[in-house]
């Protein structure tokens, strides 16, 4: 740190900011100096930077917040202990009564796939028999609904849970929370994409009754599986672990071969069991990945002053926040449509605006963040190429608190990937954090459309920024 | 009946310097008949409004979008225009676009550059003050060129630094030299044993020149920006700075020159001088009073070239005064008078440098009795009522924010200075016209010029009055701007304070002349 005294006694450098003609003098002198190619911050909007002042003003007590929420990310150690009905570690499940992804949002007001899930979730409880039962159901107000984040639980997509569904137990090993994800259902015709016909409910069925049992036997011989160090060998494997698991996924499925083995040896669907986790579904990690990160993130939360992220997550209708010092406060506003690559037959028209609890991924790191580490991505979300994405992930570091050096990037000279996405920085920059996602049909059960990138929206983090000035430091 | 048109460009940034380039440059193209281009603030569309040039896609431009608005003569002509400044703002994109990853911001700037010291800071005050406190917080000292920072950040700020042992220089700091660097608006001058702290940044100019024309040196001249020494602020920079070039081992002498502070801080300035081992001489602008330096042992300069000489002299610098006017041409100024026409009786004073333009007009209330007037009044002269129009015998700070709305500081491009100086030089009422000339890194390449070549053009003129603030080794070169002042008649004085004390003589053999 230097002091006025260094100045006086040393070599001057100097940083210029505005009038490029200042920067003649130390051109002709020899003074090291850099113009920057400053920009006003804040978009412009000076009652933004009137309340980054008073940020500045209150720099030590949020930086030292700061520190702490992103330290908590780091040093989470989340390991999955069971996989679970949900009702025995959600409490609040049980009869009509469901879990959906993003911020609170009402049957009414949800987008097409979300209902649609709904419905069949109904169905797979047996709480009805179709859809105009369901509907009569919740129009006679017997459902009750309420958002995952709420209950230390994440879903992809549609994102629902509902009492006899199968979750994965992960336990943040170094703080001693928990947090619950369902079981990836596959590609194809699913229930987080809004699909509800027989073929869904019998293959949630076959999760529950069947491959859930089977997984918690292997784990519990095991003894747990951590987590983290799966998704750091995956990184150098080229997977960013949102839209890219094909790796992590297979070393799951190597942690557990052998006590899975000795579990299923003999049985008549050991082969449809191995074939699921192996061979079917390379997005089979993604929802451990979930459960792990919402772990992580749950254990930054509540630390007054801190200006960090806590979660990002979308419901097909809004995009919504969470930031530590502010609890459970969702911050949202319309989400918007991703960006990206349709699959064959499918264009911009099919597809629904941003939808899943998925984007709690790129708040430890991964992700959008870890891109540039994952040059294979870059085709399928249609980032440009692989410079670009490269680039994205240096963009996230202007917009994060730290870089995670338990998860490196060995194409990017092992940096770690960046995590903690902080408000103040992100408004002041205009810099929008960038999530890879996939994109479901807009029509219940057509299944995936394609895969891009999204952003949320700017002002919600601009929303979020004057609550914590109001509510954090007046 | 002529067309206005509009160039919306979203997201996209070019500082007031440039901006303004591009404006006068587009407005050189055929049947143009105004351009401004600015970015889309409230502020920005009012003055668009102001000039007649807001459109509907004016108003709806959003504070970050840049635009440009043309009135040109016809339709043709104003897509000519509109599509020559879209290609002026190319020409840049090319060069950035070349080289190496951008720098926007000050915690780039801090990664890229080890040991990187000071913020150098001179974008619109609303964004200033942010910039400044976070280069407080990263550990860089600031030197704060920018104005309209309002007076409880511009506190916060320094209270921030002061915790942190930096130095915020400003803001509405012209001037500081640090260790031979020059900042913002300074001259090339000598390194030397006298260290300054001023709270004005011509006033730090016309001392640090002096010094050096009579055989001084600088150590360091710390600039605070000019409300640092009121109460508000109670001086922490001002302090800040004291305390620094006492345990300073370049600095022998200390100078400190500024306007009257408040007596908290007047106070705390006494207290220092009495407890300082090193000799500090002080001006006050427009105070005859020094009892809150001479009992306290430090010795009091009745303006910036008596300060300056005493701080040589306790530096040990031998050096000799010349009298007042014994280089100028009185002969030439009588006959001049002569021949000035019976109408003319008021002098005005056109100035630059805002400290300049105040301590003469100390000097000419102190030394005449004649009703004054000002944009910037001192106490007993009266306030201007409409800074365009002028009235009897009048001081005009064209530093002033009522001049420099979308405009550049007259330093920076005197045109409207020159302009003006013009104007009341075809006055029949104007005797003398007063003005200064200030060189160095930051001012325009040829004021002098400018001026000079304006004067030649007219047929008839009042007695013109200037000194130059320079050096020799300034890149405008202090002589060869004298020379091109006096090929027009001017009397170039060798201060500010022999200029005013010219104008009092020449104002007082006037009235006699009159009576």
């Amino acid at each position: 740190m230097t002091t006025a005294k260094d100045l006086l006694n040393g070599e001057i450098k100097v940083a210029n900011l505005g009038l490029e003609s200042f920067t003649t003098a130390f051109d002709e002198i020899g003074v090291t100096a850099v113009n920057l190619d400053w920009r006003p911050p804040a978009g412009s909007d000076t009652h933004l930077v009137d309340l980054m002042l008073e940020i500045e003003v209150n720099r030590d007590k949020i930086d030292a917040a700061n520190k702490q929420a992103v330290d908590r990310i780091m040093k989470g150690q989340p390991v999955i202990q069971a996989v679970v009905q949900a009702k025995e570690v959600i409490p609040w499940l049980g009869k009509h009564k469901i879990l959906h992804s993003g911020p609170p949002v009402e049957y009414e007001e949800m987008c097409g796939p979300m209902q649609g899930a709904v419905v069949g979730a109904m169905i797979y409880e047996g709480w009805a028999e179709d859809t105009a039962s369901a509907e009569a159901l919740i129009r006679e107000g017997k459902v009750e609904f309420e958002c995952n984040h709420h209950y230390l639980a994440v879903g992809p997509m549609t994102g629902m849970i509902t009492e006899s569904m199968p979750v994965f137990k992960v336990v943040n090993e170094a703080f001693g929370n928990e947090a619950y994800c369902t079981i990836n259902e596959g590609i194809g015709e699913v229930m987080r994409f809004g699909a509800n016909g027989p073929n869904v409910i019998k293959r949630l069925k076959w999760l529950e009754e069947v491959l859930a049992p089977a997984l918690n036997q292997a784990i519990q011989k095991k003894g747990g599986i951590n987590v983290k160090s799966i998704m750091a060998q995956a990184l150098a494997m080229g997977d960013e672990m949102h839209q890219r698991n094909i790796a992590a996924s297979l070393i799951f499925y190597k942690n557990i071969v052998g006590e899975l083995q000795e579990v299923i040896n003999g049985r008549d669907d050991a082969k449809d069991i191995v074939e699921f986790l192996v061979s079917k579904n390379d997005q089979f990690f993604l929802n451990i990945a979930m459960a792990a990160a919402k772990s992580i993130m749950d254990a930054a939360r509540d630390i007054p002053y801190s200006t960090m992220v806590t979660a990002m997550s979308r419901n097909g209708v809004d995009f919504g926040i969470n930031i530590s010092s502010l609890g459970y406060r969702w911050f949202t506003a319309p989400v918007e449509m991703p960006v990206g690559l349709y699959f064959p037959g499918f264009s911009e028209e099919d597809a629904n605006p941003d939808m899943g609890d998925s984007s709690i991924t790129e708040c430890i790191g991964i992700g959008g963040n870890a891109m540039g580490c994952s040059p294979a991505v870059v085709n399928f979300i249609g980032a440009g190429s692989v410079s670009k994405a490269v680039e994205y992930t240096r963009e996230m570091g202007e917009i994060t608190l730290a870089k995670n050096f338990n998860l490196p990037m060995p194409n990017m000279n092992f940096e770690g990937v960046p995590n903690g996405f902080d408000i103040v920085k992100i408004v002041a920059t205009g810099i929008r954090p960038v999530i890879n996602t996939g994109m479901a049909h807009k029509k219940a059960g057509v299944g995936q459309v394609g895969a891009g990138i999204s952003q949320p929206p700017m002002e919600i983090f601009r929303a979020a920024l004057k609550a914590f000035v109001e509510e954090q430091l007046r | 009946m002529s067309k206005l048109g509009t160039l919306i460009l979203g997201d996209t940034y070019r500082d007031s310097v440039f901006l303004m380039q591009l404006s006068s440059k587009v407005e050189k193209e055929a049947g143009v008949e105004l351009a401004s281009a600015m970015s889309g603030t409230d502020r920005n569309k009012d003055l668009f409004a102001d000039s007649g040039l807001s459109t509907e896609e004016v108003q709806n431009a959003l504070p970050d979008d840049l635009i440009i608005a043309v009135r040109a003569d016809t339709e043709e002509n104003l897509a000519k225009a509109l599509k020559r400044a879209e290609e002026l703002l190319k020409e840049t994109n090319k060069e950035e676009a070349v080289g190496e990853r951008k720098i926007e911001r000050l915690e780039q700037a801090v990664e890229a550059v080890e040991g990187l010291n000071l913020a150098l800071i001179s974008v619109a005050g609303d964004f200033a003050k942010y910039e400044a406190a976070k280069a407080v917080n990263l550990g860089l000292n600031v030197m704060l060129y920018s104005d309209n920072v309002p007076l409880e950040a511009e506190l916060k700020i320094k209270e921030m630094a002061h915790e942190k042992g930096l130095l915020v220089m400003g803001p509405d700091c012209g001037t500081s030299i640090i260790n031979g660097v020059p900042l913002a608006f300074a001259n090339e001058v000598r390194r030397g044993p006298i260290g300054i702290v001023g709270a004005s940044g011509t006033g730090i100019q016309e001392v640090t020149v002096l010094i050096d024309r009579y055989g001084g040196g600088i150590s360091h001249a710390i600039g605070t920006g000019g409300r640092d020494p009121k109460a508000e602020i109670g001086g922490i920079t001002m302090l800040d700075a004291l305390q620094l070039l006492q345990d300073d081992p370049q600095t022998e002498v200390i100078l400190i020159v500024a306007k009257p502070p408040a007596k908290v801080v007047e106070e705390k300035i006494s207290a220092f001088i009495k407890a300082c081992p090193k000799a500090v001489v002080v001006n006050y602008a427009g105070e005859a009073d020094d009892s809150t330096v001479t009992p306290f042992g430090g010795f009091y300069g009745h303006s910036l070239e008596e300060a300056a000489m005493l701080a040589l002299e306790k530096a040990g610098v031998k050096h000799e005064m010349p009298e007042l006017f014994s280089d100028l041409d009185c002969a030439q100024l009588e006959t001049e008078l002569k021949a000035l026409p019976a109408t003319a009786k008021y002098f005005r004073g056109i100035y630059g440098g805002g400290s300049l333009c105040y301590e003469s007009m100390f000097l000419i209330k102190q030394n005449l009795d004649l009703p004054l007037h000002s944009n910037t009044p001192l106490e007993g002269v009266q306030a201007l009522a409409d800074v365009h129009k002028s009235v009897e015998n009048l001081f005009l700070d064209m530093g002033e924010d009522e001049f420099t709305q979308g405009k550049p500081h007259p330093m920076i491009d005197p045109t409207t200075k020159v302009r003006r100086l013009i104007e009341e030089a075809k006055d029949p009422e104007v005797a003398v016209i007063l003005t200064d000339c200030v060189i160095g890194y930051g001012s325009y390449e040829d004021p002098a010029g400018m001026l000079a070549e304006a004067l030649s053009e007219l047929e008839q003129k009042p007695i013109v009055i200037a000194s130059v603030c320079g050096t020799e080794a300034d890149f405008q070169k202090h002589s060869a701007q004298v020379k091109k002042l006096q090929e027009q008649g001017v009397h170039v004085c060798r201060s500010n304070r022999e200029a005013a004390l010219l104008t009092v003589e020449v104002m007082k053999k006037l009235e006699k002349e009159r009576a």
